[in-house]
């Protein structure tokens, strides 16, 4: 194995693949951690709990049709799902696949950049439920 | 079975005019899919008349 530095991710929101007009995306996996702490325990003791995933994405924004606009703004307020791969090649053990189904999309900025700058939007999906596949 | 007909080259593992059916897009929003001019839905055909009226 060898470290990866992220050129060519594939990034499919509701099955649109947007990777060629993002440039960053992180996906956070989490469980939330359950106390079971009982008396007689010698420290709080956890257990795990519902998935608390996310999803963060930038967008370099475009107003063109069937393009990030256009995909984008019907979405807000909806779940849908949202698939990443480091690598937009064969999927693999060194190329999972990471998909989150229900995933919430809460807000969207269509239009959001300073004077001179590249108009861009940020999405947080949240929720959800996370599959890693390697086949 | 509702089919729709793709419209744009961004749908993941489909080329423009192919046909996707609604069990290819459970879990994917179809009316945002709609909205954002990457597929419609094709009418479904009229069955014919058995021509007894």
């Amino acid at each position: 194995m060898a470290v990866l530095v992220l050129t060519n991710c594939s990034i499919k929101i509701n099955t649109v693949q947007l990777a060629d007009r993002a440039n960053t995306v992180t996906l956070n996996y989490e469980v939330d951690s359950v106390e079971v702490t009982a008396f007689g325990s010698g420290g709080h003791t956890f257990t795990g709990g519902l998935q608390n995933n996310s999803i963060e994405v930038t967008l370099q924004q475009d107003f063109a049709a069937a393009n990030v606009e256009a995909t984008i703004y019907p979405l807000v307020g909806t779940t849908t799902t949202v698939e990443i791969i480091p690598v937009n090649t064969t999927v693999g053990v060194g190329n999972p696949k990471y998909t989150i189904s229900n995933a919430f999309l809460a807000s969207h900025s269509p239009v959001a950049g300073g004077v001179g700058e590249l108009a861009s939007t940020s999405l947080t999906f949240t929720g959800g439920t996370l599959v890693k596949a390697t086949s | 079975m509702a089919s729709y007909k793709v419209l744009s080259d961004r749908v993941a593992d489909k080329k423009v005019g192919d046909t996707i059916s609604d069990a290819e897009l459970v879990g994917f929003n179809i009316d945002a899919l709609i909205e954002g001019q990457h597929i419609e839905a094709i009418a479904a055909k009229a069955s014919k008349s058995n021509g007894d009226e």
